[in-house]
């Protein structure tokens, strides 16, 4: 295959929407990850790092696929129309695809920030050979909390002190049905109640890693501080995107994060391994 | 309809979406990142200007310039340093060949460059580096037209400095601290309004004056488009709580360019665009200038 084509951009036809995909190939793959990426407004920060980390596993033999979800980032839809659920159909309809890709090799899901709550969802739901996840939410209202919380400081800039709504306010508008709009995203009701159903299950909800009794199969939680921005959102970095302030506080922009990505890449290598020996002696 | 598209340039691999128009009129709009995000832009702005444009017969081209988003490529360590590449028009080669790849590819008979930001500033540079050449216009959301600086600077080493030196960097350590020590006092916003009240007076008897930190090459270049005849839209955002008055730069650059130079102020939302129904007056006001410079077939 030409180097051209091992790193490809695409769209599926995934649940009425056309979801944008970027695969990054190898010509003889060891295992496939799909790269299940943070709540929107995380991925505007993290994005290049996470492709970073595509590319890092492409180097070693490890084929990746990241892909927006639907109504967000490159792919089509309304955000209006979207929640928790129909995001978590697009990791189901994501494997479904790369079932057709991976020719037997194993398939990993791999979850950053919201990312890693839906792709465990998944891979209990029994998708995917192995799970691995960077920080993920542990429920769906963290994440939403977080999101108010721009909107809260948004406020502050917009609006009066008289004229400002509290956190309470604005779930009261969700859950009656009133959209709230939160960095640019319409939020519905829908998806704040999708988020109140979902929470990482036991054990997965700890940070460590295991191995399923019944299946065998793998999964690690690892969790990422400050440390690790811009993979993760920090507030150094935030300052450091205020674009009325001429003076720019310190705040990394690119880390040289392969020390990191070295231990993971490896995990994932050792356990597509053993379970591609455990498919032969099956 | 959207595509996923790929271009190389300097051996890198970048990555960028298409978003074709039915029909049109053969002028198409490529969209620059708005400082380090990816391509879509805060709250996917670009990616929804970008599918509107295209239903008004605009074909629209959104990029990853490189080491942002997908595309290849490294980007600085540290945000500061990444501002000062983009404001000494690092970027500008590089979009101007992108500039020149989606006119060849899709037959455009000229492209406008549009942009928030830094991604505004690359489209003058782009512009200006092309010397018009295609570009049929410039479309610049909340352009800074001052210049970013690390707010700490690398410790110098003292010993080799001169006396006048020393002083001056020891006045000007003493200033940081003062500032820092008013800014964490409680009376600190009556201390503000009273500064800038006092900045109003003096900026008055300076007036037509660039302010020292003023990014001198971004203002040329612009007002040598602006002479060349290439159209610009300036948009700006006002929050509704009025910030301090600063140098009226839009009106320094368009006092000479005979009304080649339109500006649209967006009242009650943000730099980004996205709040109180700013992308969709980003929108119109991008209709009604294109509507005028380049009119749909």
């Amino acid at each position: 295959m030409a180097k051209s084509e091992l790193e490809k951009g695409r769209y599926l036809d995934l649940g009425g929407e056309r979801v944008y995909t970027l695969s990054f190939g190898v010509e003889a793959p060891i295992a496939w990850v799909l790269l299940c990426g943070p709540f929107p407004t995380d991925r505007l920060y993290s994005l290049a790092a996470w492709v970073k980390w595509a590319r890092f596993l492409a180097s070693r033999d490890v084929a990746a696929v990241r892909f927006d979800y639907g109504g967000t980032g490159e792919s089509t839809g309304r955000f209006p129309d979207m929640d928790f659920d129909r995001w978590r159909r697009d990791i189901d309809g994501m494997c479904d695809w790369l079932a057709g890709q991976t020719n037997g090799r194993p398939l990993f899901l791999h979850g950053l920030g919201m990312g890693g709550l839906l792709a465990e969802k998944a891979f209990a739901a029994g998708r995917g050979d192995g799970l691995l996840m960077w920080s993920p939410a542990l429920n769906g209202l963290e994440i939403l909390k977080q999101g108010l919380m721009i909107r809260l400081s948004m406020d502050m800039l917009l609006c009066r002190a008289a004229d400002r709504k509290s956190a309470n306010d604005y779930i009261q508008d969700l859950k009656s049905g009133r959209p709230v709009q939160i960095d640019g995203y319409p939020w519905s009701g829908a998806l704040w109640t999708s988020g109140e159903r979902l929470s990482l299950d036991q054990p997965y909800a700890s940070p460590g890693e295991g191995v399923e009794k019944e299946t065998g199969r793998p999964w690690r939680h690892a969790v990422l501080d400050d440390r690790m921005s811009p993979l993760v959102k920090s507030q150094s970095m935030l300052r450091a995107m205020n674009p009325r302030a001429a003076l720019v506080p310190s705040a990394p922009l690119n880390r040289d994060f392969r020390g990191f990505f070295e231990p993971h890449a490896a995990w994932i290598l050792e356990n597509a391994r053993e379970l591609s020996n455990a498919k032969r002696h099956a | 309809m959207r595509d996923a598209i790929t271009l190389s340039w300097d051996g890198l691999r970048l990555h960028g979406t298409s978003h074709l128009a039915p029909s049109g009129n053969g002028v198409g709009i490529l969209f620059i990142n708005s400082g380090s995000l990816p391509r879509s832009s805060r709250g996917d702005l670009y990616a929804h200007l970008a599918d509107s444009l295209a239903e008004q017969g605009y074909s629209s081209f959104r990029f990853d310039l490189p080491g942002l988003g997908d595309s290849e490529g490294e980007i600085p360590q540290e945000f500061v340093e990444f501002y000062r590449i983009v404001q000494e028009a690092a970027y500008a080669g590089c979009v101007a060949a992108i500039a020149r790849e989606l006119r060849r590819t899709y037959g455009l008979k000229g492209i406008v460059l549009a942009g928030i930001c830094g991604g505004a500033q690359t489209s003058v540079f782009a512009a200006a580096k092309e010397h018009g050449a295609g570009v049929a216009g410039l479309v610049l959301l909340d352009m800074p037209f001052f210049l970013y600086r690390s707010s700490n600077p690398p410790a110098r080493k003292r010993a080799g400095l001169s006396l006048r030196k020393r002083v001056l960097a020891g006045i000007s350590g003493a200033k940081v601290k003062m500032r820092d020590w008013v800014l964490s006092q409680k009376w600190e916003p009556v201390a503000t309004k009273a500064y800038y009240r006092l900045k109003k007076v003096t900026s008055r008897t300076k007036a037509g004056v660039l302010p020292p930190n003023s990014n001198q090459v971004l203002i040329k270049a612009l007002s040598g488009l602006l002479d060349q005849g290439i159209p610009a839209l300036m948009v700006t955002a006002h929050p509704p709580i009025p910030e301090p008055q600063t140098f009226d730069y839009i009106g320094y650059v368009g006092a000479r360019a005979g009304g080649r130079l339109q500006h649209a102020k967006i009242r009650g939302t943000t730099h980004s665009f996205v709040e109180n129904g700013g992308a969709e007056a980003v929108l119109e006001a991008v209709k009604t200038w294109l509507a005028t410079v380049a009119p749909a077939a």
